[in-house]
């Protein structure tokens, strides 16, 4: 099975991309499940991922529990039990890292060969986010594959420079692609990207 | 041939937190839900118990099977719902989902994190304090519950508190001012209350309200351990903090919002004799330096597994006990030579010179194996008495 997190603060745009990605795949005969990490009223909603058709499982302990990780690999056993899907999509709480998440699955769950992982940043808060949050920022970046830097129709290009600038310098590894999810700029291309990449 | 115990549960954890060397290392345990699957029940029916003898029966099972610890934080039954839906609302200051009713059966009870307390509350709570906010406004916002219904479960937790405190008592096992009651720190209770990014916003854009609260509850909070502690007889207090670590902020946001607070709250308690138990989840490598500057002696940190403890004890080493982190992950998915493995490792290397308490990272999870936790005590027990 292989694995794409996609990471970011909470309302970063994942659900967005999430549902793309997942639709993309489902077209090409992949078959795909999703699991939602539930972190209160902001999670997203799995009675409508379920409703375009998706598997969907929640994954609960999102916010304080620190059993996150025992929860996370007994739900990847119950997707491939249920499933036997190519891919899994895991949208992990925005309070997560990433690297938390990749270390727990490479640790105890063997079925996940490959793990890609996406992290989405929203400009027209990144200033504010980072300047509070320092550290959860830096670290949904260093883990990234991936960094998508969303919304970027609501903001200045320059704005996008800086981001895109200070993203590299915290992983220079990463590719850096600036999209708007939502008014679907750039994302076809990125979403071929990881079609590719994961089928 | 191995040596045998020469110290009594009390002495012993009082050893490692005055950082000296006990004839074993004390071992702590923190469960609560833990206890239903091993003994052949469901997390679900922990929850929907009626029957607080037959709880007590299932901790006795455990007890019995893994060989008993020193230390204890949570276990201890109930036999009324309502009394555990109140209990764990009020002293997290969150909706709860329950396996069972919201979740499927096996599942860990879930506080429900969203936007419940408002802006306008910091106002509320500089002036009535938190306790009073709680009684008459707040509980009745992330519980649908009457004012009898919070007095009748109330009086009755209190009642099971008393119980368990009789139970533990007996077997000699050290008990603290109970995590049930106001456990959480003030910055963390308001990040619960408020939701993690609403929170985020406040310290941003109205930090002298947040701090005019702050201020108020940790006043509050030290004004109601000490004399609880006091007519209870603990010399332990327990607060949690799973926010303000720097895995999520910088270290000038934990500078003025956290640690002043949580520098009074020990100086206030420690000069009552108190010791303060912090329960830390998340990564504080970071922080770990910043408790160097509170009295010696005067808190234990334990930590989830997150944290790194092998170069936190580098770091604290003769100043601060330490327990922990014998991973959820690991007690639920490890088995039980790797259980016993990281335990000698960290009774070796954490525990060596002394002021260690061999501890669960964060809880013992709800999918715990149970021979996992009897490699955990049983390693505990045994492994610094068998050397000759």
């Amino acid at each position: 099975m292989k694995l794409l997190v996609i990471a970011g603060f909470l309302g970063s745009g994942k659900t967005t991309l999430l549902l793309e990605v997942a639709r993309r795949l489902t077209a090409a005969s992949q078959k795909i499940a999703i699991i939602e990490n539930e972190v209160g009223e902001i999670g997203i909603d799995g009675k409508y991922l379920r409703q375009e058709g998706l598997q969907v499982q929640e994954l609960f302990g999102g916010c304080i529990c620190c059993t996150l990780s025992v929860d996370l690999v007994s739900t990847l056993e119950k997707v491939e039990r249920l499933f036997q899907t190519d891919l899994t999509i895991i949208e992990p709480t925005g309070l997560a890292s990433p690297g938390d998440v990749v270390t727990a699955v490479r640790s105890y769950a063997p079925m996940v060969t490959d793990i890609m992982v996406l992290t989405l940043l929203d400009a027209t808060r990144y200033e504010m986010l980072y300047e509070m949050l320092t550290p959860l920022l830096t670290a949904q970046i260093q883990s990234a594959d991936i960094v998508a830097i969303n919304k970027i129709d609501a903001v200045e290009g320059a704005n996008i420079d800086l981001i895109s600038k200070n993203v590299n310098q915290l992983n220079p590894q990463a590719r850096v692609v600036a999209i708007s999810a939502e008014k679907r700029i750039n994302l076809e291309p990125l979403v071929m990207e990881l079609v590719r990449e994961l089928q | 041939m191995a040596r045998r115990e020469t110290m009594t549960s009390e002495e012993r954890v009082w050893a490692a937190i005055r950082l000296e060397k006990p004839d074993r290392v004390p071992i702590d345990i923190l469960a609560s839900a833990a206890y239903a699957q091993v003994t052949g029940s469901t997390v679900a029916d922990w929850y929907a118990n009626t029957d607080e003898d037959k709880q007590w029966a299932s901790i006795d099972k455990v007890w019995d099977y893994t060989g008993g610890w020193d230390l204890d934080l949570t276990s201890f039954a109930q036999g009324n719902p309502m009394v555990v839906k109140v209990g764990m609302g009020r002293a997290m200051g969150v909706r709860f989902k329950f396996p069972g009713v919201d979740l499927p059966d096996n599942y860990t009870a879930q506080a429900f994190e969203q936007e419940v307390m408002t802006l306008k509350d910091y106002d509320t709570i500089a002036d009535i304090g938190w306790q009073r906010f709680m009684d008459e406004d707040y509980q009745f916002r992330i519980m649908d519950i009457t004012p009898e219904d919070a007095a009748k479960a109330q009086e009755e937790g209190a009642g099971s508190f008393f119980r368990a405190l009789d139970r533990w008592k007996k077997l000699g096992v050290v008990t603290l001012y109970p995590v049930n009651a106001s456990p959480l720190h003030p910055f963390f209770r308001f990040s619960m209350a408020r939701s993690m990014v609403r929170f985020m916003e406040d310290l941003r854009y109205h930090p002298t309200l947040v701090e005019k609260a702050l201020k108020a509850a940790t006043r509050e909070y030290i004004e109601q351990i000490i004399p609880a502690c006091q007519a209870l007889g603990f010399k332990l207090s327990f607060t949690a903090e799973e926010r303000a670590e720097g895995f999520f902020f910088p270290l000038p946001i934990f500078e003025r919002f956290w640690w002043p607070y949580t520098q009074e709250i020990v100086d206030a308690l420690w000069s009552e004799g108190i010791v303060t138990w912090f329960h830390l989840d998340q990564n504080w490598d970071k922080n770990i330096p910043y408790f160097k500057r509170l009295p010696r002696s005067s808190a234990i940190l334990a930590l989830d597994s997150t944290t790194n403890i092998f170069a936190a004890k580098e770091v604290l080493r003769g100043h601060l006990c330490l327990a922990g982190d014998v991973s959820p992950a690991l007690m639920s998915l490890g088995k039980p030579e790797d259980v016993e493995v990281y335990c000698k490792k960290l009774i070796d290397e954490v525990g060596g010179d002394g002021g260690f308490i061999l501890s669960t990272g964060c809880e013992m999870p709800t999918a715990v194996k149970l021979d996992n936790w009897r490699a955990m005590i049983q390693t505990g027990r045994n492994y610094e008495l068998s050397k000759r």
